[in-house]
């Protein structure tokens, strides 16, 4: 890929692995059969162990100091009492210490199969492409079908959480209608654009966010079952953006006046055909709603007349507010980022 | 969507392609139109479910008075919150674009103010109705004014811990005389002393209708070209004033800069001229860039972004004339190591000439990289009328390509020789790390 001028990035999540690669046309067929060579029956060396291990670590160091991720892991594992969403997909750095190279194998051997696979080409490509794409390892017994998806996550009562941050922040966090629920799920992602989207957002015009350093981020996060709501926020002025925000969600549970419903319902109608316009967009996109379980409801899937952009004009103010008030009225989980004690000015 | 913001893709193998190769020309020809007299750059594609339109005004940073440092953003920023009709109310332009589902944003750079605007048919046209009443006419009142000032200082303070674009500014300060070499936001204290007579003078003199242009990428738009037409001749006729493009030039001995920022590992820029998108050595200044990053960042098998690379190196050609920087990350290699090594990859690049085979391998990641820089439809179009105004012709994103293909071994050492063998450096060091003694 990087002979190409291309780009490739490797994603882990609850209930799966992400593999994308940006590359010119001509290479499009090469990188695909590379692509899938390689992860279809991956063949792990001492010295692509050594690599990947601390190519991960630095990530998950990175990762660390990123006050979205930590809350969003917080959040996650505060819903979660099972299943995948549970634990970071990345970890801590000093537990990725501890995976062997067995460990990894077995997993290899037990994941990465092309049954397990969703492939998705975008961009100056056509059909053809499929006959680049390797078989992968031959399939026998129980590996000639898809493993099957891990049990629905169960969900708790949500819980406060306290984690050690650089900086004060916190998040909040409440579980959410499945995929299958469209209508809810997509005034959900709605609610969240109104709300949170940075720029434009109702929250983003907030005063302490012109701070430097300072963010606030709100998503629903599509699941198979159940989905996720989450804020989360840091920087100076954290007590002030989180009381905003409470007010806010609170606020969300009354149907917003006609003419800035039918404002923001086009607003955000943009934001989801700008969100999908490159190769890699469509492509991640495509790929989350196939593995969480429904294709067809992905945005931009059948352009701009899909499902989803249908469930999107469905939307109307006393809809919204009633999923508003049946998953956002609940108790959250919340979390709270707290600097060390010597950031704070307290000695030991 | 905002999901897609947190994470992204599943159990997914995403084969994705640009449409570019190293050989030849792979970019959609662009057409060419008029709009009254203004030119419009076209490249549509029936398979985008958007269209976006830049709209270039020459009212960047090369025409700022030296006395109002950052009135090209501040009146940008201003335009945006002027209050527009829609539906019979009267709102921010921003917001009233929002509600017809067009985004509506824009940047500052050397040359030019652009604003940018991406929607969906007729509500595109509809947009951009609504930016021309703002443009002819900004909201010079403080309730405009101010918020906006407010959101300029809050960019400027988080540059300032950005270790990247301090080194970028201390560059350009040292090498541009004009304002080019100045922050784009000025500071927090030219910024506060900008007063609505400021910026009622600075559009009164650079948003002349001779000064704009528009690039336009994405699925054909009905009634585009009438909406252009309208938004091209809402300014008054004229030209803007001269740009200043002086610089100084850059000493063959050692210009060293120093700051100290609220930064957590020391970072060093290193900073060229460079060659300008017409001249002959375009491509095989593409070709280096490329290959200064691939030599310093060969063992991650992921693609890293910029705060991530050991080694980085930039090409500034929204500015005139253009300049190169390659910068050494503290965070991840030893500057003053790093540093060395850049300076003498730079010489061995003009000793000696590249062999064929490895310039045949840079040519292509140089051809990716540059296509990869022009997927959205905001690149697509900023890039299709950037390199327009610099004299690349309309079909800029081919001819970059073409310059890319036919770069030999003789013009990357040209180049090195020309451009790599003058430089500023400039070293950003933590507050908690002491200068290095004189």
């Amino acid at each position: 890929v990087a002979s190409l001028g291309g780009t490739l990035a490797v994603d882990g999540y609850g209930d799966s692995v992400s593999v994308s690669a940006l590359v010119p046309a001509s290479g499009a067929r090469a990188v695909a059969r590379a692509m899938t060579t390689a992860y279809f029956a991956p063949v792990l060396t001492p010295e692509g162990f050594r690599k990947a291990t601390a190519e991960v670590a630095q990530d998950a160091l990175v990762r660390s100091f990123d006050a979205e991720a930590v809350v969003r892991d917080a959040v996650f594992g505060a819903l979660f009492v099972s299943g995948p969403q549970r634990s970071p997909a990345l970890g801590d750095p000093a537990a990725l210490a501890a995976v062997s190279a067995e460990l990894v194998r077995s997993f290899a051997g037990r994941a990465f199969r092309a049954q397990n696979a969703v492939f998705v080409a975008s961009g100056t490509v056509d059909g053809a492409i499929v006959s680049a794409i390797a078989d992968g390892r031959p399939a026998t017994g129980e590996a000639r079908k898809a493993e099957a998806p891990a049990d629905p996550s169960a969900t708790r009562a949500p819980a406060a959480t306290v984690r050690e941050f650089p900086e004060s922040g916190g998040g909040l966090g409440w579980v959410g209608p499945s995929i299958g629920d469209e209508r809810a799920a997509t005034a959900l992602d709605f609610l969240a654009d109104y709300l949170f989207r940075p720029g434009t957002g109702v929250m983003a015009q907030l005063p302490e966010l012109r701070a430097a350093g300072t963010f606030l981020s709100g998503q629903f996060v599509t699941l198979h079952d159940p989905g996720v709501f989450f804020v989360s926020w840091s920087g100076d002025g954290s007590a002030a953006i989180g009381t905003a925000v409470a007010a806010r969600i609170a606020a969300a549970a009354r149907p917003l006046d006609p003419a800035a419903f039918a404002a923001a319902r086009n607003g955000f109608v943009g934001h989801i055909l700008g969100d999908l316009q490159t190769p890699t967009e469509q492509a991640d996109n495509f790929g989350w709603y196939s593995v969480e379980g429904n294709f067809a409801y992905a945005p931009g899937a059948n352009g701009g007349a899909g499902p989803y952009l249908r469930a999107v004009e469905s939307l109307t103010p006393e809809f919204v507010a009633s999923v508003a008030r049946k998953y956002l009225g609940a108790a959250p989980a919340r979390v709270t980022l707290t600097p060390p004690a010597s950031r704070k000015g307290i000695s030991s | 969507v905002s999901r897609l913001r947190v994470c992204a893709a599943a159990a997914l193998f995403a084969g994705l392609a640009v449409p570019v190769s190293a050989e030849g020309a792979r970019f959609p020809v662009p057409g060419v139109a008029t709009a009254g007299t203004t030119r419009v750059i076209t490249e549509e594609d029936a398979g985008a479910v958007l269209g976006g339109v830049q709209v270039f005004v020459s009212a960047g940073l090369d025409r700022e008075p030296a006395n109002a440092p950052g009135v090209a953003s501040l009146l940008a920023e201003t335009i945006l919150r002027t209050p527009v009709m829609l539906d019979g109310r009267m709102r921010p332009l921003r917001e009233a674009a929002a509600a017809t589902g067009t985004l509506v944003s824009y940047a500052v750079d050397g040359r030019a103010t652009h604003f940018y605007l991406e929607g969906r048919g007729a509500a595109l046209g509809r947009a951009l109705d609504l930016l021309g009443t703002a443009l002819a006419a900004p909201d010079y009142s403080p309730a405009a004014v101010a918020p906006a000032a407010a959101l300029l200082a809050g960019e400027i303070a988080d540059v300032e811990g950005n270790p990247l674009s301090v080194g970028l500014e201390m560059f350009k300060h040292v090498y541009y005389q004009g304002a080019a070499g100045r922050p784009v936001n000025g500071t927090t204290e030219t910024l506060a002393a900008l007063t609505a007579a400021d910026l009622r003078r600075f559009h009164d003199a650079a948003y002349r209708r001779g000064g704009v242009s528009f690039a336009y990428a994405g699925r054909p738009a009905p009634g585009l070209a009438d909406a252009l037409g309208k938004l091209a001749g809402i300014l008054p006729v004229g030209m803007p004033p001269p740009a200043d493009h002086r610089t100084t030039p850059i000493p063959a001995t050692l210009t060293h800069v120093i700051a100290q920022r609220a930064v957590g590992a020391p970072f060093v820029v290193v900073g060229f001229a460079a060659p300008s998108p017409t001249s002959p050595d375009y491509g095989a200044t593409l070709v280096l860039q490329s290959l200064i990053e691939r030599t310093f960042n060969p063992d991650r098998t992921t693609t890293v972004g910029l705060a991530q690379r050991k080694v980085g190196a930039l090409y500034l050609s929204d500015v005139s004339p253009a300049s190169m920087v390659v910068y050494v990350n503290g965070i991840q290699t030893d500057p003053t190591a790093g540093l060395d090594e850049v300076l003498l990859l730079t010489r061995a690049l003009g000793a000696r000439a590249l062999p064929e085979a490895e310039l045949a391998k840079m040519r292509t990641i140089a051809a990716g990289r540059f296509g990869a820089q022009a997927i959205s439809l905001g690149d697509r179009s900023y890039l299709l009328g950037s390199l327009a105004a610099q004299g690349l012709g309309a079909d800029g994103l081919n001819a970059s390509l073409a310059a890319i293909a036919r770069t030999t071994p003789a013009d990357v050492r040209r180049v090195a020789r020309t451009y790599f063998e003058r430089y500023v450096v400039s070293v950003i060091l933590p507050r908690t790390m002491p200068p290095p003694a004189e």
